[in-house]
């Protein structure tokens, strides 16, 4: 299992790389065919599939996989979910946010999006690697499988999704200034940030409603400002903002991908928070 | 005259007054006062994550979040007419301005039908989408009001007021409720919990269990619980494993040794049982515990000491005690207190007998436990209700131009927070779609 756990997340590294090379090369081929034909149409028109974009598309599912394959094989050598450890969580991490730009690239056909996702993931999954630490038992205050598995389990879902909503706010952003036609377009874009977090959003709060749930029934507290709660319940309320602004007076485009990567610093910072300040939470 | 006087003036401050609370009816129904707040929280929170400022108690971050809920609730209630009116339905009969705006309208250009084959058409591509249909006949314009999902906007409401009811609940709990975090219990001990709970727990054993490796495997308390003196439950009390009962939960939190203790003064016993010795301190970078026994009669104060934890202790002797003897307040001395061998301080006679452990509880009772988690489902299952099913409102005017000639207007209200643009090309596309396939169909069938 040790093994298989291992050459599983050595592969997917190998992976990823493979599939943002594949997409690199089919996507400049594209491009090189556009600007042959070199009329302004043929930005809107959807050129024919290469054999490098089937064979990248092919390489993402089979990383997925084995991410999929090192997560479950941990989970069999530990009896738990990906909850004990940084290593852990790293990896169920990347594997939602492969996932999640998978999924929203069979849906809006952006490629670049998946590709910038790949990168974090790769180097998430990296810093699994290095943080790498043999499966060890459980203390006592992680001993509550059910609701720790399914707590990690909604963060993987919103920050997968959010990751995306992220890479498609920095491309709003690129797209806004520089106007090129190697991007999707704008609205697309906007579209994509809005739709990853109302996906992202339920699940934010989820994650954050589990944790509360099991603070109160493993110290006997929902809340105890604990450092990594309030920086939860902070970013939380970035996206909260993000929803009003967004609602109630139509923020789109610049400021709402402002927000958005605001909103994803701050996840980034509660995520490595333990490294930052020692809370109760160990990862 | 005076009478009037006051009339007069009855008029008019109520003006004024009146001015008063429009105008802060008005700023706490704004969504910028909102987006202010939220921000506004943000930020301290951020402050208090990095600063040793006990933030969230601050009076400032309490009058924040009690502005928010402030605004919460009068930005909703003030939402209810425009709600009221999305759930009945818009009229259906609107003027042709209202479909010459920008973004959110489209009119087509001459179509080769007349009014009832575009109004069927648009009847079938609507109902695909699930709209639901209105519509109105007039000389020769047709007028349609079409809306969908428009009960899913009260989730607006659930997902909203469900944080004043959070909030509510936690000052439910922390009123009407209790919270004991230190209940410490030795083995062998039976005590009162207080609260007129009625309760009190005996714990029969402590176990703390380790991996090899040395880390922590378990902390058990296994104990039984009296309600009025008799006995209610026995349980095993573990960490993300409490007791409850009757609404009061037992939670393991900490433990720690404690001694079996016996004291006699004149032959006669005053003191027997197991003392927890919870405290801790740092000596010198010893760290010892420590636990305290007052003997009210004879004025003396004992403080039992164990040896260091940390380290092996060069002044306490492994599997001795130290005891530092006070009276009235003057120290006695220090003194080393071997197992089984009596110790005569002052008047009394000390015998360390035993080793054993006491188990720390947190002890809690919150009447709106519910509350709170009906809160949090009701908030999650609004914020489903209002994305995953977004109200949407459409208006078209279908006019008879000429006969077999018509045109058609629309307006389309979708959420906010997406582009309609794309959705209205769509839909009226999707119109003209199935109007030549009627039209295909219709030819064929003349073929046939
Ligand atoms: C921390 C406090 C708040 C949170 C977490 C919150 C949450 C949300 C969320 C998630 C949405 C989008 C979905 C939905 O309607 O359920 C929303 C929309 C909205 N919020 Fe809030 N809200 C808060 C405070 C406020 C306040 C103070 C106001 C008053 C101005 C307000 C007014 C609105 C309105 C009018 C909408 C638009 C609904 C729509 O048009 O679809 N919210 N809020």
């Amino acid at each position: 299992m040790d093994n298989l756990e291992t050459v599983s997340l050595v592969l997917s590294i190998a992976g990823v790389i493979l599939s943002i090379v594949f997409f690199l090369i089919a996507f400049i081929g594209k491009r090189k065919q556009d600007l042959t034909r070199e009329d302004a149409v043929s930005k809107n028109s959807i050129p024919a599939k290469s054999g490098f974009d089937i064979a990248a598309n092919i390489t993402v599912v089979i990383t997925i996989l084995l991410i999929t394959t090192a997560i479950v094989s941990r989970a069999i050598e530990t009896g738990h979910g990906p909850f004990s450890n940084m290593y852990e969580f790293s990896l169920a991490f990347s594997w939602g946010i492969i996932l999640a730009g998978f999924i929203f690239h069979l849906r809006y056909k952006t490629g670049s999006i998946l590709n910038i996702s790949l990168i974090i993931a790769v180097l998430l999954l990296i810093f699994a690697r290095v943080q790498y630490s043999p499966p060890s038992n459980l203390i006592p205050a992680l001993q509550q499988s059910t609701l720790l598995s399914a707590h990690v389990a909604s963060a993987v879902v919103a920050y997968g999704t959010l990751t995306i909503g992220f890479v498609a706010a920095v491309l709003y952003l690129v797209q806004n200034k520089y106007n090129s036609n190697w991007l999707p377009e704008l609205e697309v874009l906007d579209n994509i940030t809005y739709k990853s977090v109302i996906i992202g959003f339920p699940f934010l709060t989820l994650l954050i409603v589990l944790g509360a749930l099991w603070a109160d029934i493993a110290w006997g507290r929902y809340w105890g400002w604990d450092p990594k709660e309030t920086a939860s319940l902070v970013t939380w309320l970035i996206y909260a903002a993000y929803m009003h602004t967004r609602l109630l007076k139509g923020w789109k485009g610049v400021r709402a991908s402002i927000l958005l990567i605001v909103g994803f610093l701050a996840i980034v910072f509660t995520f490595f928070g333990n490294y930052i300040f020692s809370g109760l939470h160990s990862y | 005259m005076a009478k009037n006087t006051t009339n007069q003036e009855n008029n008019e401050s109520p003006g004024l007054f009146e001015k008063m609370t429009t105008w802060i009816w008005r700023l706490f129904s704004s969504a910028k006062l909102a987006i202010a707040l939220i921000l506004l929280i943000t930020v301290l929170s951020v402050i208090g994550i990095f600063t040793s400022v006990d933030m969230f108690s601050s009076w400032y971050f309490v009058t924040a979040g009690a502005l928010l809920m402030l605004n919460i609730l009068i930005c909703n209630i003030n939402r209810w007419k425009g709600i009221q009116k999305s759930l009945k339905g818009s009229r259906i009969k609107q003027s042709e301005n209202f479909f010459e705006g920008k973004d959110k309208t489209t009119e087509t250009g001459n179509i080769q039908h007349d009014s009832s084959a575009v109004y069927e058409a648009a009847k079938t591509v609507l109902q695909k989408r699930r709209y639901r249909l209105r519509f109105e006949n007039e000389a020769d314009n047709t007028y349609i009001a079409a809306d969908k999902n428009r009960f899913f906007i009260l989730g607006t409401y659930l997902s909203h007021l469900s944080i004043i009811l959070l909030v509510l609940a936690y000052i439910i709990g922390s009123t009407l409720g209790f919270h004991e975090s230190a209940f410490i219990v030795v083995e062998g001990e039976t005590k009162e919990v207080g609260y007129d709970t009625g309760l009190s727990l005996n714990l029969i054993s402590f176990t703390d269990s380790y991996y090899e490796d040395g880390t922590p495997s378990d902390y058990r308390s296994d104990v039984i619980l009296y309600q009025d003196g008799v006995e209610a439950t026995q349980a095993s009390i573990r960490v993300n494993y409490p007791l409850s009962y009757n609404g009061v939960r037992f939670y393991q939190s900490f433990f720690g040794p404690a001694a079996e203790i016996e004291i006699t003064e004149d032959s006669e016993t005053i003191v027997s049982g197991n003392i927890a010795l919870y405290g801790s301190f740092d000596s010198y970078g010893y760290y010892r515990n420590i636990g305290f026994i007052d003997i009210d009669e004879s004025k003396i104060s004992l403080a039992i000491i164990t040896p260091s934890f940390n380290t092996p202790d060069p002044m306490i002797p492994e599997g001795q005690l130290a005891v530092l003897a006070y009276k009235d307040g003057v120290e006695l001395g220090v003194h080393l207190l071997e197992k089984t061998t009596p110790l005569e301080i002052d008047d009394i006679e000390l015998t360390y007998l035993s080793d054993s452990q006491y188990s720390g509880f947190q002890v809690k009772n919150d009447p709106a436990n519910a509350l709170v988690w009906i809160a949090c489902s009701l908030f999650i299952i609004g914020l489903a209700m209002v994305f995953y099913f977004p109200h949407s409102q459409l208006w078209m005017l279908i006019k008879n131009t000429s006969p077999g000639n018509s045109r058609l207007f629309v307006r389309f209200m979708g959420s906010k927070a997406f582009n309609n643009t794309t959705a209205l090309k769509e839909l009226v596309s999707e119109i003209e779609y199935k109007l030549d396939e009627d039209n295909n169909n219709k030819i064929e069938v003349h073929n046939g």
